[in-house]
């Protein structure tokens, strides 16, 4: 019988323990935690797909290739998604050049760029042999 | 009488043996059960234990992570900070040395559960080398924000460059 009663007491006191830890648990929220936690893991997944494609590495790689007697007027940079869900920016040029070959200079610099493709020029830009407005258009891929 | 005496004793003797007997074996049941019991309180209290280990050191993990998760939120435009990041693009065209105006500002809600999307078109004016500063800034500044379209023309041969811009920035959510 006095064992009975000893362990009766000790079981009361185990019974207090579990209670006691249970409570401290519903005090820390273990859930708001997992939800911070997923919350942070989102934001970096998110924050840590950023394309490398630059616009002002970009331009500064154009007016590094540009021939003397071609002068940009006009440039448009319009990053987009291609086939492969890859990052890549259309960019198109308008500009003046003194003469033909000055314009067949640029594009042949332009090319040697690895990160510009597709280059297209017009074949209405060699019309005029002096004073050519031309246009061209290109992509800008990740390097 | 005198026959019956051991007999009565003997009666009694039995009884008491047969009470304790059961007493013992009542007992023994009871003291079983209560083992089990407190076994089963042991393990739940040591599963309890370990719960809240893993709780704790996750807490500790928050709090350890917190500076480092305030910086994660800096590179979205807050929920009530709209305007302070539109000032802070202001801010920029003047380093810059340019006139920065705001043509639209409108916010997308996005599917995902902890961003929207600002959209903002602009359009400055100053000279080239002020404007590719100012892209620059952007594309450097301290939030996470896309250049989606960008437009920079000289039409007139004039030394002032015009410029035009959409700018995707993103937002957490209430």
């Amino acid at each position: 019988m006095p064992l009975y009663i000893l362990i009766q007491a000790k079981q009361l006191e185990l019974g207090a323990e579990l209670t006691s830890l249970k409570n401290y648990q519903g005090v820390s929220g273990s859930e708001d935690v997992y939800r911070l936690l997923e919350m942070a893991n989102q934001r970096v997944n998110f924050l840590s797909f950023r394309s490398d494609l630059s616009l002002v590495s970009g331009v500064k790689e154009i007016l590094a290739r540009r021939p003397a007697g071609v002068i940009i007027t006009s440039l448009a940079y319009h990053p987009q998604e291609n086939s492969n869900s890859r990052l890549v920016a259309g960019v198109s040029l308008k500009g003046v050049a003194s003469r033909r070959e000055a314009i067949m200079e640029f594009v042949k610099n332009l090319q040697t760029e690895p990160t510009f493709s597709g280059i297209n020029v017009p074949v209405s830009s060699f019309a005029k042999d002096r004073d050519i407005e031309f246009s061209l258009t290109f992509i800008q891929n990740e390097k | 009488m005198k026959n019956n005496l051991p007999k009565i004793w003997l009666l009694i003797l039995a009884v008491a043996v047969l009470a304790i007997a059961t007493a013992d074996i009542w007992f023994w049941y009871l003291i079983n059960g209560a083992n089990e019991e407190s076994s089963y309180l042991r393990g739940d209290i040591e599963l309890q234990v370990k719960k809240n280990d893993a709780a704790g050191d996750l807490e500790k993990l928050i709090k350890d992570t917190e500076a480092k998760r305030q910086q994660i939120d800096s590179y979205f435009v807050g929920v009530d900070q709209t305007v302070n990041f539109v000032e802070y693009l202001e801010s920029l065209a003047r380093v810059a040395g340019v006139n920065f105006e705001i043509t639209s500002l409108g916010v997308e809600q996005s599917k995902d559960d902890f961003k929207d999307q600002i959209i903002l078109r602009g359009e400055a004016a100053g000279s080239w080398s002020g404007l590719m500063n100012f892209a620059s800034l952007l594309e450097n500044a301290p939030y996470r924000l896309d250049l989606a379209d960008f437009v920079i023309n000289n039409n007139e041969g004039k030394r002032t460059w015009e410029m035009a811009v959409l700018i995707k920035a993103f937002q957490l959510k209430k």
